[in-house]
């Protein structure tokens, strides 16, 4: 109910945010176009899963995520380990 | 009918067996393209078998060859014995054949009937004579006919009170054009046009004789002498009498105390009853404290949880909410993270089993010369095993790649 409330009360914040908000949608050409892509993937998509495990790629990607934002990471973790006086990292 | 030597047709392979045995026996056939008959008569039945299998094989060499085989069986049961001999008409036979699917019936019947469902069968019970003379027989109440969808088997189970003396064979006839299935060759499924199945009066015996005593012991099936009321006879009772004296006086005081033991044994089942209601009586009331403490404790855990987390559906219903509404909203703009969830969704839902390629049908002025044909290499991978191996070799390697990332990262970063 608590977790809920809070969700709900964030809900009615952003549509009262941008309920005043109304673009046009993308004219008809130009979603078909996106749909035939969105096609082509999806079947690549059953394709690379014939090659690849998709159960170990969810493992991985943020897995390699990380490891690709490592530096990030590594000072944010310094940063936080740094501020603890008896550690006495400088 | 005719004999065995009488076959019209062209190649035809029969075997007869008995509980796996090869037995001899005499076939007719009459067989042409669209027909065939059987005549069998086994003269051979081994009082101690638990069953009696009859299997016939018969291949036809025609143009389009059909392998046709079907079973006869007469089970017996432990209330049930095979008699040989003796002048016993009494006639208990069930019957199955496989693949075939009817109509339910139960009830008497004397002669050929037809049922209808998906499809038409005459079954007809009958006798013959040596001189060639025949006739219906007529089952008697308990005789019936199953015929069960569901397993694709029919049954028919036949008890007859009387035959005619001079009867010299006993036929089982099924005709129909039921389509009976046989995982053979390539033309495998034949139509069941016309099978017969005789058991054949031998050497002076009678018919082979199932009698099935339903429920009661074979015992009872002993006649009882009439009584003999000459001197003579009352003389042969008396001795009789003296003679089984010592025996109908122990046969008395065991009565007697049987009576006793179970007057006592019926005293302590008294006892029993009344230590069982009190027990019960305490029990209930301890189980009953026991369930209200656990659905106290249950109901208080149920309200915290409920008081934070909301249930497992909201989640769903919250986020397909917020997607509609700036979908609406946003519009165009929309448009790129819409694109980004349904890929991911994509790659979430991926599934080797539905990669496949559609080939397009060729068309010549109007006509197909080749069908469009949708080719799954899922097939080919499942058909050599090849998934398991595929996923070895692409895991190492996906595994190795990422560690050798780790690895210059971690490079990297110490060299600064």
């Amino acid at each position: 109910m608590i977790i809920q409330g809070l969700l709900d009360l964030i809900y009615n914040l952003l549509t009262s945010l941008f309920g005043w908000i109304s673009l046009p949608a993308l004219p008809k050409e130009i979603n078909d176009v996106l749909d035939k892509f969105l096609e082509c993937i999806l079947g690549a998509v059953d394709f690379a899963a014939l090659l690849f495990n998709f159960d170990l790629l969810k493992i991985l990607i943020p897995v390699v995520l990380v490891i690709i934002y490592l530096d990030k990471v590594w000072k944010l973790v310094m940063f936080i380990l740094k501020k603890i006086p008896f550690i006495d990292i400088h | 009918m005719g004999r065995s030597d009488e076959v019209y047709g062209a190649d035809v392979t029969t075997n007869d067996f008995i509980n796996y045995k090869v037995m001899q026996g005499q076939h007719l056939y009459y067989i042409d393209n669209v027909r065939y008959e059987i005549f069998s008569s086994y003269t051979d039945f081994s009082q101690d078998a638990f069953m009696h299998t009859f299997f016939d094989f018969i291949q036809c060499g025609f143009s389009n060859p059909q392998i046709i085989d079907e079973q006869f069986c007469v089970k017996r049961t432990d209330n049930t014995r095979l008699l040989t001999k003796g002048t016993s008409v009494n006639f208990t036979v069930k019957n199955m054949w496989n693949y075939l699917y009817l109509v339910d019936f139960t009830g008497n019947y004397s002669e050929p009937q037809y049922y209808n469902k998906s499809s038409c069968i005459e079954i007809g019970l009958y006798y013959m004579t040596a001189g060639g003379s025949w006739g219906y027989v007529k089952g008697n109440s308990n005789s019936r006919m199953l015929f069960c969808d569901e397993p694709e088997a029919m049954s028919f189970y036949v008890e007859i009170d009387s035959i005619p003396e001079d009867a010299y064979q006993l036929c089982f006839s099924v005709k129909s054009d039921i389509k009976t299935a046989y995982g053979y060759g390539s033309d495998v499924y034949d139509k069941l046009k016309n099978s017969s199945y005789c058991i054949e009066r031998y050497g002076g015996g009678s018919f082979m004789t199932v009698e099935v005593n339903k429920g009661l012991p074979v015992e009872d099936d002993e006649v009882e002498e009439p009584e003999d009321d000459t001197i003579l006879g009352w003389l042969d009772s008396l001795f009789t009498g003296i003679k089984n004296l010592p025996g109908n006086i122990s046969k008395a005081l065991k009565s007697s105390f049987d009576f006793l033991s179970s007057g006592i044994s019926n005293l302590g089942n008294v006892f029993n009853t009344v230590g069982d209601g009190i027990k019960s009586t305490f029990s209930s009331i301890g189980s009953n404290i026991t369930n209200g403490l656990s659905n106290l404790g249950t109901f208080i855990l149920d309200g915290l949880i409920g008081l934070f987390v909301p249930s497992s559906d909201y989640f769903e219903d919250y986020v397909e909410r917020l997607r509609g509404f700036f979908e609406a909203k946003l519009g165009f703009l929309y448009a790129p993270i819409d694109l980004v969830v349904e890929v991911l969704e994509a790659l979430n839902d991926a599934n080797p089993q539905n990669a496949s390629m559609t080939f397009p049908e060729l068309k010549f002025q109007g006509y197909t010369v080749v069908e469009s044909r949708e080719f799954s290499f899922s097939d080919i991978s499942e058909e050599f095993d090849l998934q398991e191996y595929i996923y070895f070799v692409t895991d190492i390697i996906l595994v190795g790649a990422v560690f050798n990332l780790f690895q210059l990262k971690l490079r990297e970063l110490i060299e600064g």
